[in-house]
């Protein structure tokens, strides 16, 4: 089960962030950025909502103070590349450092601070996606 | 160092700090469906607050409708996206060391898409970036196995870190 959430994971999240990709191939990231953004973020709210609510009523006091410090630091974050951009970093080092050393702070955190147990497989499996990733920015 | 690299520091941190909250969400038990719900929101309301603030709200109005259409089916996807990660960190045992490894190497999608539909060049170096993430993915899931099997008792975990697991 956990494989097959994370395909659908892999493959709505792959395709969701293509969105970026189209507009920038419209020739539109400059100007429509953050409105597009804000457009993206409000389709997953009306979709979120639909499902949540067909069912449920009401949020625990944890799910909204979780769902405040997930928004704000994925607000914060696509803000803080922009702006970097803005001051001159280069794109190459932004798309490379942003991500990549978020990527390293989640996997050291789990594996230090929340005593996850990860096998061989699961270190190997990191180090190379890590690779990876590295190399697709890069290549 | 200057404030581009204040800026840069705070996007890393920012990012980090998502993968750490979708972990303490599993950790309190909060519901997929109520988390997405929650997530966005709280970005949309952020969004729209940093536009009215910046002056930035008329471009809303101007925004062209193709680019409306494509933030909708991809915020549906997105959304899709965080149920699916959620529900997995259940199944998973709420690891995030390497469920959230697998969410990052779906950027190689939007590579793979381009490639296809915009025809960018193709170096050596992006096929092995691919190739390598279905290495990855592969390895990870052998992880996923060798967890499974040490819970039920069949086999013992090979493990990096010995500490008993803290969920």
């Amino acid at each position: 089960m956990w494989l097959r959430m994370m395909l659908i994971c892999f493959v709505t999240n792959g395709l969701g962030a293509f969105g970026l990709r189209i507009m920038s191939g419209m020739g539109l990231s400059e100007t429509f950025k953050f409105p597009y953004l804000m457009l993206w973020f409000w389709a997953g709210f009306i979709l979120s909502a639909a499902i949540f609510f067909s069912k449920n009523r009401r949020f625990t006091k944890q799910e909204v103070l979780v769902g405040i410090g997930l928004a704000s630091s994925a607000v914060l974050g696509q803000l803080g590349m922009a702006l970097s951009l803005d001051h001159g970093i280069p794109g190459f080092v932004v798309f490379q450092v942003a991500p990549g050393g978020g990527l390293f702070f989640v996997v050291l955190a789990g594996i230090l601070f929340f005593k996850e147990r990860v096998s061989v497989y699961g270190v190997a499996g990191i180090v190379i996606g890590m690779a990876a990733l590295g190399i697709l920015t890069f290549a | 160092m200057h404030l581009g690299h204040l800026f840069l520091g705070m996007a890393l941190v920012a990012l980090g700090l998502i993968g750490i909250f979708h972990k303490v969400a599993d950790q309190y038990r909060c519901r997929p469906r109520a988390i997405s719900v929650s997530i966005f929101f709280w970005a949309g309301l952020f969004t729209t607050v940093y536009l009215l603030a910046t002056g930035k709200a008329a471009l809303v109005t101007e925004t062209p409708g193709m680019l409306y259409l494509v933030a909708t089916v991809c915020g549906f996807l997105a959304a899709a996206a965080i149920l699916a990660f959620q529900a997995g960190l259940r199944y998973g045992k709420g690891k995030i060391a390497t469920s959230w490894v697998v969410i990052n190497l779906s950027t190689s999608l939007p590579t793979i898409l381009s490639i296809v539909i915009y025809k960018e060049p193709v170096s050596p170096w992006k096929i092995v970036g691919l190739i390598l993430v279905a290495v990855a993915v592969l390895l990870l899931w052998k992880d996923k196995q060798i967890d499974e099997a040490a819970a039920a008792g069949l086999a013992p975990a090979a493990t990096a870190s010995s500490s008993p697991k803290g969920n």
